[in-house]
């Protein structure tokens, strides 16, 4: 899958999930940037994307990653 | 740390410390003690001929001024209630660091006491301990009275029990205080214009002995050692009051001992003829503490006795001692009035009830 | 050992003083061996054994874990450190709660019997903080994002931290545990600051805190006797003792630690200025609330039970309702927990659990209808007046909760909350009885001052760091400053003999 590719795919979910057609993600995109974007949105957000994708992100990873950037890296290195 | 911040933090500590000294000082509880000893830190070195030690009876019995303007010579107390025969050591430390007297006199009446009545109360022993200027003489005075070591520090720095005082801040009389002296103005001796009768008897006929309670043995013993060793001259007293025959017997007990190690004893309760007290106009509290006609009285028979036993100079027209003429004019005021209002209420039949004793 | 105690003072000054005499590389051996002789002192000493325990069991897991790559046996070994820490906080501190209500609920059937009797346990010194700081450390290991630590002893600094032990904050390893290792050389200005962090900590507690208490105490020890406006002064009252005992606690912890040049995570950031109930939760307590979110609510949610649960409620109530649904399951189990964490008794389950967690459903549930109640009424969600008045309004609802926590129990809570908007006697409060109930009227007067600057500063903190803002102005001004807080406390602070010594009251936490 190609970063763009990718990139499509998050901002629908990101839509879903935020009820917002209007948002798009980008590389350095963080919780600060999206008005619901708090702490127990961050736990759906994770799940939709993982269902999205068919990944899974580790414990770890759910707590540490810092921007969306982050997050498509590791949803890369997960999906071929 | 170099050497900028050395100093700054240092300078600051320092600052701190002097303001936390002097806020203490004067914050400490205002009362008859606390003047007594402001009195004599404030007077100049080396003008104390006789200091006396002890407790309650010193401040109300023998009033320096007239002994000074009758007799020329300079006495203070260093008196606090019900004080524990265990500080007059350090008493006396305390008081050759400033005075060079000719004569100590110790007023005996608390050597009769149990010590575990006297140290139950924290008030006894702040009487002396926090009533001293700071200085390793305290630290040593407050680690004899206080055995419980967790307890020490809120002697060490009094600040902690005298902090909730910090409403008398309002009054600037407070702030003359911070060095821990202002002149007293009756030179340590506190009047009384009440009258309340006691029941006197004399026994000075009784000879045996009755031991005295063996903490305040080994307090006197302590002390007369300490007199020989620093060869100090000393008198021990016993001041007039209601008493009966077991304290008699303790008493003579007390001069058995005291003239063993060559020292002077003199027991007022055996001059009661001599002394000329009188029971019912002469006590403010029943017997036990007597007021400004039992004083006079009191007052010159000490000073007839230690001018005639002693060499003490007549320092009167001695212009380094003007504070003491000013004070023995006053004394003199106040006496005239008290006597007045004692002598008026004895005719009326009217007395007074017991105010703090001890 | 109270850090408002002398005795903690002369602990600390000596521990400083040795602190920067050892050669830096090693001042952490020195760390832990205050620690050590901290918890000696402060209650049974053979008490230690718990947290010594605790730290053992988690580098044997630890190394256990490292030894087998395999998950299963990572799992494994997680789980049963998990079980030995939580089981042993849960035997020393709730299971009289848990009998209890075992025995309530048989009492039912049994006319007032029960069928088992409570035990009876020492509960040794920080154990709900350092059970968490160490529990999280141990999770982080297993989910690869913290580096395990070979060396026990340093494991046990991170574990028995003296300024931390007592009642945190709680510390994540993977942020704060290495600085405990780390040389720190001496620096002045942080020394100086956090000197001047302890100053302000001790003025929240002894000046503010124990004033509050006293207040509190008359009412809230007679609860019978009082009513109406009184349980509203009370309960306020009492928030503010709350905040500026524990804040205040925090402020001297953090100071102490800034004195080694080690940061410890800030656990207040004034709360009651918080807007929503949601909010609130991420200003006070905070270290409670990022272990919590953490390590019961995201594990929670990412279970198979709530994978499930989620679908099932998407799919019969719809997308949004579905969500929410699932959130509210989830955060009424992480709510039940936060209460019962801060004590084994219904009035604590309830007042610092389930009571915000019906807030924040509630919050959640009525938001688009306030929203349009806001736009009918042309109000500007953004302007001051309605920040103020959301601001009021936490306060308010956290205080509710308050009466819960202080409360003997949480029937004496309904009992106060009911008498409270019954009856109406301010009218009683304006006639001078509010200064008979503790402080007369200069010592109300002191506690309303100091609040007043407590407030003024927590405003500024808003804006500038106060320190630092301090610290730019001439000698003269600064010294005078901190001369002037510092004999402020020690006129006003409420210590030595005549008070009773300041507990804290998380200490038996």
């Amino acid at each position: 899958m190609t970063r763009e590719a990718a990139y499509e795919k998050l901002n629908e979910v990101f839509r879903d999930v935020f009820d917002d057609e209007e948002i798009v993600v980008n590389d350095s995109t963080t919780s600060s940037d999206i008005e619901d974007w708090d702490s127990l949105e961050h736990i759906n957000l994770v799940s939709a994307v993982e269902q999205a994708f068919g990944i899974k992100f580790s414990m770890g990873q759910v707590v540490t990653m810092k921007n969306v950037g982050e997050m498509v890296d590791i949803i890369l290195g997960q999906v071929d | 740390m170099n050497r900028k911040q050395a100093v700054k933090a240092i300078l600051f500590a320092v600052i701190f410390l002097f303001l936390l000294q002097s806020l203490t000082y004067m914050l400490r509880t205002n009362g008859d003690i606390k003047e007594i000893f402001l009195g004599f830190y404030a007077e100049p070195k080396d003008t104390i001929d006789v200091v006396m030690i002890g407790s309650s009876p010193v401040y109300p019995f023998y009033a320096a001024p007239k002994l000074w303007g009758e007799y020329g010579f300079t006495m203070y107390p260093l008196a606090s209630n019900v004080q524990r025969p265990k500080a007059a050591v350090y008493l006396v430390e305390e008081a050759l660091k400033t005075q060079s007297p000719e004569l100590f006199v110790f007023e005996l009446r608390m050597y009769t006491y149990e010590e575990g009545f006297m140290a139950d109360n924290m008030a006894y022993a702040r009487g002396v301990t926090d009533n001293l200027k700071y200085s390793w003489n305290r630290i040593r005075l407050i680690n004899s009275l206080v055995p419980e070591v967790s307890e020490r520090y809120t002697y060490y720095f009094d600040i902690f029990k005298y902090h909730s005082n910090w409403k008398s801040l309002v009054f600037p009389d407070q702030y003359t205080a911070f060095r821990y002296e202002r002149l007293h103005p009756l030179k340590g001796y506190v009047m009384h214009d009440e009258v309340l009768p006691g029941a006197g008897a004399d026994y000075s006929d009784v000879a045996e002995q009755m031991a005295i309670p063996a903490e305040q043995e080994e307090s006197l013993r302590a002390l007369l050692a300490y007199l020989q060793e620093k060869d100090l001259n000393a008198l021990f007293i016993v001041s007039p009051m209601v008493l009966d025959e077991d304290m008699q017997k303790k008493f003579n007990y007390m001069e058995s001992i005291i003239t063993s190690y060559g020292y002077d004893y003199l027991n007022f309760n055996n001059h009661y003829d001599e002394l000329g007290i009188d029971f019912a106009t002469d006590y403010y509290d029943g017997g036990s503490h007597v007021n400004a006609s039992g004083s006079e009285k009191c007052t010159a028979f000490l000073g007839n006795y230690l001018t005639e036993h002693y060499a003490l100079a007549d320092r009167r027209g001695d212009k380094k001692y003007s504070t003491w003429d000013e004070a023995y004019v006053y004394w003199q005021e106040c006496q005239k009035e008290a006597m007045e209002i004692i002598n008026n209420k004895v005719a009326d039949g009217k007395y007074d009830a017991v105010l703090e004793g001890e | 050992m109270s850090f408002t105690s002398f005795s903690f003072l002369c602990f600390y000054v000596c521990t400083l003083i040795v602190y920067y005499l050892f050669p830096a590389k090693i001042r952490w051996v020195l760390l832990l061996v205050a620690s050590v002789v901290y918890y000696l002192l402060s209650g049974n000493s053979i008490l230690i054994l718990y947290p010594i325990a605790a730290c053992l069991a988690a580098y044997a897991g630890i190394c256990f874990m490292e030894r087998f790559e395999e998950t299963k046996k990572r799992r494994a070994a997680l789980v049963v450190v998990v079980l030995l820490l939580v089981g042993s906080l849960f035997v020393l501190k709730y299971v009289n709660f848990g009998i209890y209500t075992i025995n309530g609920i048989a009492g039912i059937f049994r006319g007032g019997r029960g069928i088992i009797s409570g035990f009876q346990f020492l509960i040794p010194l920080g154990i709900s903080f350092y059970t968490f700081s160490i529990l999280g450390y141990v999770i982080d290991v297993y989910n690869k994002i913290a580096e395990p630590q070979k060396n026990f002893l340093k494991l046990a600094l991170y574990g028995m931290y003296f300024p931390a032990i007592l009642s945190g904050p709680i510390l994540r390893y993977r942020e704060d545990g290495e600085q405990f290792f780390q040389p720190h050389p001496f620096d002045y200005k942080q020394v100086t600051f956090g000197f001047q962090r302890m100053l302000w900590g001790f003025f929240k507690t002894l000046v503010i805190s124990e004033r509050m208490k006293l207040i509190v105490n008359t009412v809230y020890d007679n609860y019978a006797d009082y009513s109406g406006i009184y349980i509203w002064i009370a309960t306020i009252c009492f928030a503010l003792q709350l905040y500026t005992n524990f804040s205040g606690s925090m402020d001297i912890a953090l100071g102490v630690s800034q004195t080694f040049g080690i940061k410890l995570p800030e656990n207040f950031e004034t709360p009651f200025f918080s807007k929503t109930i949601a909010e609130y939760w991420r200003r006070w307590h905070i270290t409670l609330g990022v272990w919590m979110k953490e390590y019961v609510f995201y594990p929670l949610l990412r279970t198979q039970t709530f994978a499930k649960l989620g679908k099932r409620c998407r799919e019969k109530f719809g997308k949004k309702r579905g969500k929410q649904l699932t959130t509210f399951t989830a955060m009424l189990i992480l709510w039940f927990t936060v209460g019962v964490w801060h004590g084994g008794a219904w009035k604590y389950v309830i007042g610092s659990g389930l009571l915000h967690w019906f807030y924040i459903v509630m919050g959640e549930l009525l938001s688009p209808a306030y929203k349009k109640l806001m736009e009918k009424c042309h109000i500007c969600t953004d302007g001051k007046g309605l920040d103020l008045w959301r601001m009021i309004r936490t306060f308010f609802l956290v205080n509710i909760g308050f009466v819960f926590f202080r409360a003997d129990s949480a029937a004496a809570a309904c009992h106060m909350l009911a008498s409270a908007v019954r009856i109406g006697n301010v009218g009683a409060l304006l006639h001078g009885s509010l200064f008979s109930l503790g402080l007369d009227f200069i010592e109300f007067t002191i506690a309303i001052v100091s609040l007043l600057i407590l407030f003024t500063i927590s405003l500024l903190q808003q804006k500038i760091d106060v320190r630092e803002w301090i610290a730019q102005k001439r000698i003269i001004i600064r010294w005078a400053i901190w001369y002037a807080l510092l004999f402020y406390v020690i006129l006003l602070g409420y210590y030595g003999p005549g008070y009773s010594a300041a507990e804290f009251i998380y200490q038996g936490f």
